[in-house]
């Protein structure tokens, strides 16, 4: 990170998702919900949001990176699956994910080729 | 406009922006503070400062970009790929704008307070506008509500994020981390309950692409990963949708 004030970086930051705010103002009303320009940019922002979640989850540098690799990924898995056997019920994915994360790092497993 | 008439035009306003503020506050608005309690021990555990946090959170509110900004602001990534992935991960705002000002405005005139409805407006406050429009009777009226119940998620949220960080200092590393993996992972799935096969397929692509990408290039991994996803996410998709 360059020698910025934290001031400025939070002002450019929050100006580059209000950029948005602006296009959908002067927008309303104009251009269609369903265009194929919006198609696309919400293809990259959803492809951007899930790649930043899964390094998160999977390659955390912070306090997650102490649970093992194996109660993250199962985590994830497990959630992700109940999730859709759930025909895509939130909180069932959440708490299957969750349980399996929670119990997974406090037997502090870890993959059996290790 | 008489005397008598002022006033009652006075107390139904008053009435729609507190019935805004109590039908969130009673309902939705504990998702947001769940969400943001999680991402308050996210901001946490990356020492991003209450203050700090609680200016990003109001400036941004729109998480994904929240999470994306506290992940990479202490990764050593240049300033302007923070501002471009961070603004890239918000750009759901843009179709929520354009489909909520519409339904709000008094004036086809652009305001400063279209704006101001614009930089507080939440996925969540447009479905609760849509659900008042059937009960609400008038634009001002449906504004004053759709004002009052953002105002309600602004003050759950911060809220929720206080805790969060509070939390984070005086938890168990073990509960902590069950803490941090919740936001996250209710974020993949938030997304993933999408109907749209280029959506699916674009969390698909960037699950997989964008974490090798950053491994190439911790500044600008996020950007270019995920233009490369979301691109073979849509033209596959379109391809997909024209053969059928």
């Amino acid at each position: 990170m360059t020698d910025l004030p934290h001031w400025l970086i939070l002002v450019l930051v929050i100006l580059g998702t209000f950029f948005w705010k602006i296009i959908g103002v002067v927008a309303a009303g104009k251009i269609r919900d369903d265009s194929e320009v919006l198609e696309w940019v919400s293809c990259v922002a959803f492809a951007i949001t899930a790649g930043i979640m899964i390094k998160v989850l999977m390659a955390s540098s912070g306090i997650l990176a102490e649970a093992p690799l194996l109660a993250r990924f199962c985590g994830v898995a497990f959630g992700v699956t109940a999730f859709f056997l759930s025909d895509r019920k939130i909180f069932v994915g959440l708490g299957v994910g969750l349980s399996v994360f929670a119990a997974l790092s406090y037997l502090n497993l870890s993959w059996p080729i290790y | 406009m008489s005397v008598p008439e002022r006033h009652f035009n006075f107390m139904m306003e008053k009435q729609t922006y507190w019935r805004g503020f109590k039908e969130c506050v009673l309902g939705p608005g504990w998702g947001v503070f769940t969400s943001m309690t999680g991402f308050g021990t996210l901001a946490s555990e990356a020492s991003v400062p209450m203050l700090h946090a609680l200016i990003i959170m109001l400036g941004l509110w729109s998480m994904p970009g929240l999470i994306a900004y506290v992940d990479l602001y202490n990764s050593g990534i240049s300033i302007l790929a923070l501002v471009i992935a961070t603004g890239i991960a918000n750009v759901r705002v843009l179709p929520v704008t354009i489909a909520t000002i519409p339904e709000i405005r008094t004036s086809q005139k652009v305001k400063f307070g279209h704006f101001f409805y614009a930089q507080i407006n939440s996925v969540n406050a447009y479905l609760a506008l849509l659900i008042a429009k059937q009960k609400i009777e008038g634009r001002q009226l449906l504004t004053q509500y759709f004002v009052g119940f953002c105002m309600g998620t602004l003050f759950l949220g911060s809220a929720g994020l206080i805790v969060g960080m509070t939390l984070a200092d005086s938890v168990s590393p073990e509960i902590l981390r069950i803490l941090i993996f919740v936001t996250p992972l209710y974020i993949l799935l938030l997304a993933a309950s999408s109907r749209r096969a280029s959506i699916l397929l674009s969390i698909a692509v960037g699950s997989l692409v964008v974490p090798y990408a950053l491994t190439l290039s911790a500044d600008w991994g996020v950007v270019i990963g995920g233009v490369i996803a979301g691109t073979i996410a849509y033209f596959v998709a379109r391809r997909w949708r024209k053969s059928t």
